[in-house]
């Protein structure tokens, strides 16, 4: 609970820094890992990918990447608060 | 429950406080700057800088290949970069423990501009005072042109910032040329922009809240911190009571009951993080030493010994003696030195040419004049400094035909050179359908430099 509390007084910039900021990073070392092994412009032998330049794929990669951390930072954002069942069980115990 | 829920969405919604730091003179003040402009120096002027035709760090992303000085790594090269990851932390570690939060104070980016942004905040708006009265007046025509002339600069150091580190990546030289000639690629302008606004809002308004809530390493330093490391503290056995002096210096004030601290709260003002140190150590300290200067100011026009807050450690502080050589460091420093020579070692010894081969994709193998004949690619890779002539060998089959329709195979340093060979071999001489050959590269100027490959030779059914 009082980590909870804690977390209930972030302020609106920490909020979207946990969110936004740590996805960021994340989405960072997962393109850096995913682009080292994989040549963009080898990824057309073998699947159906759009000739783009490098460069574009490692931006568009990394925006993918990025829209994927920083879902699963915003879901678990909300995920961590109490259900309301929860809260009313709280305040009435 | 809705009181304290009440409370909550406050404090959610609670705007931040501004903070005005004071400017500073003094000793570490002028070690900041000079750590300042040493490193803007070194990162606006590297990209420029070239060695053999090059820039001399270049993290070239569309090729694949990143430059550091004579090095040239490839992506089959990770591991190292691993390494020099593990190193990167290693050294932080260190120093964090023996020195305390050094990087937060004199050389973090996020230190460097915020210093950089204030420097000009202060020229365009004055001093502390002046700019909390200009913030608090109401709009007029002064008030909107320094606000305008401010974030304008601003921008343009955001925007010097962004091409710069975006050179990085892509070379300096193709970089200002599209630029100025307005046909950068749309990638690399978004990266402009994107890197631009980065700079604009974490110097100009994010500041300390970066160093507060986003910077994990602000978070975990407490956990290399022991009592023997070096942090910035308020004596404060010297300083209580704290208290105004009467206006005769003179008066003895320690008789009056009163320690060192005249209670001006300079050393808040000053203070980027808006803390009070005298409240002991507190996370949010970045160790940038302002406050020392001050109150050093503070105690000399007051003719009292300086050193009120000072660089101590946490056992100086409750009279103990302070150890250097602790396993705690001992023990960084032995990791320090392990990684330090694993990366030298594995640079030294990594292979500077490289192999790969391609079978042809559309033939298994075909049959021409009484022989079996097997096309390959041969990727001949030159990770070294410089240009290299080879000689390739194939063995393991007895009376194998190499065909190579070149004289010489050059290889210029820092590329990858496809080269197509045909194999031929009588069929009596394969022991099935695939046999295993070996092709050997070696360079012809430097004996020695040589690398085996394997490939497998088809033929059809015996
Ligand atoms: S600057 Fe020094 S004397 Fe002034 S309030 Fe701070 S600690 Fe006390
Ligand atoms: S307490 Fe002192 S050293 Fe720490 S951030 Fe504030 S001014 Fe800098």
């Amino acid at each position: 609970m009082e980590t909870l509390a804690r977390i209930g007084s972030m302020s609106v910039v920490q909020r979207v820094a946990t969110v936004l900021w740590l996805s960021f990073l994340m989405a960072g070392v997962a393109t850096g890992f995913f682009f080292s092994v994989i040549d963009p412009l080898e990824l057309k032998y073998c699947v159906d990918f759009p000739e783009v330049s490098r460069t574009a794929a490692y931006s568009i990669g990394f925006i993918l990447f990025w829209l994927l951390t920083s879902t699963s930072s915003l879901l678990a954002a909300f995920f961590i608060y109490p259900t309301k069942e929860t809260k009313a069980s709280k305040s009435q115990g | 429950m809705s009181s304290a829920s009440n409370k909550t969405e406050q404090s959610l919604y609670a705007k931040r406080e501004k903070i005005y730091p004071r400017e500073v003179h003094g000793r570490f003040a002028f070690l900041r700057t000079l750590s300042v402009i040493i490193l803007l120096g070194l990162f606006f002027i590297l990209p420029w800088i070239e060695m053999a035709g090059r820039q001399v760090i270049l993290f070239d992303l569309p090729a694949r290949k990143f430059h550091v000085f004579w090095l040239t790594f490839w992506p089959q090269d990770f591991l190292l970069l691993a390494f020099l990851l593990i190193l990167a932390a290693f050294t932080l570690f260190f120093f964090t423990a023996l020195a305390g939060r050094l990087w937060c104070g004199y050389a973090c980016p996020q230190t460097v501009w915020t210093d950089v942004y204030l420097w000009i905040e202060r020229k365009v708006e004055g001093s502390r005072i002046k700019q909390i009265r200009l913030d608090k007046a109401d709009w007029s025509l002064n008030k909107i042109l320094r606000k305008l002339l401010k974030h304008f600069i601003w921008l343009l150091i955001a925007g010097a910032t962004a091409v710069t580190y975006v050179s990085y990546f892509t070379s300096e030289k193709a970089l200002s040329h599209g630029l100025f000639s307005f046909q950068l690629g749309g990638w690399e302008l978004f990266w402009i922009g994107f890197f631009t606004l980065a700079t604009y809002i974490n110097a100009g308004f994010m500041r300390e809240q970066v160093c507060k809530y986003m910077c994990p390493y602000a978070r975990f330093q407490s956990a290399m911190f022991d009592n023997d490391t070096l942090i910035i503290s308020y004596d404060e056995k010297r300083g209580e009571p704290r208290g105004s002096r009467r206006s005769d210096v003179h008066t003895d004030y320690k008789k009056e009951g009163l320690g060192d601290c005249i209670n001006c709260t300079m050393c808040v003002q000053v203070c980027p993080t808006g803390i009070d140190i005298r409240d002991g150590l507190q996370y949010e300290c970045i160790g940038c030493s302002a406050c020392i200067d001050v109150c050093d100011d503070v105690m000399d026009k007051m003719s009292y010994p300086k050193g009120l807050i000072r660089y101590t450690t946490q056992h100086a502080v409750d009279g103990k003696p302070s150890k250097i050589l602790r396993p705690r460091i001992v023990i960084y420093f032995v990791l320090l030195v392990l990684f330090s020579s694993l990366f030298i070692y594995s640079v030294s010894q990594r292979n500077i040419i490289d192999l790969d081969i391609i079978r042809d994709r559309n033939q298994l193998y075909r049959e021409t004049s009484g022989l079996i004949e097997n096309i390959y690619t041969l990727k001949l890779i030159n990770k070294d400094s410089r240009n290299h002539e080879f000689n390739i060998n194939v063995d393991g089959i007895e009376d194998l035909i190499l065909l190579i329709d070149r004289d010489s195979i050059s290889v210029e340093s820092g590329t990858v050179y496809d080269l197509p060979v045909r194999v031929r071999a009588k069929e009596e001489d394969l022991v099935g359908r695939s046999t295993v050959i070996h092709f050997t590269i070696s360079a012809m100027d430097q004996t020695g430099l040589s690398i085996k490959q394997e490939a497998k030779f088809l033929g059809p059914n015996p």
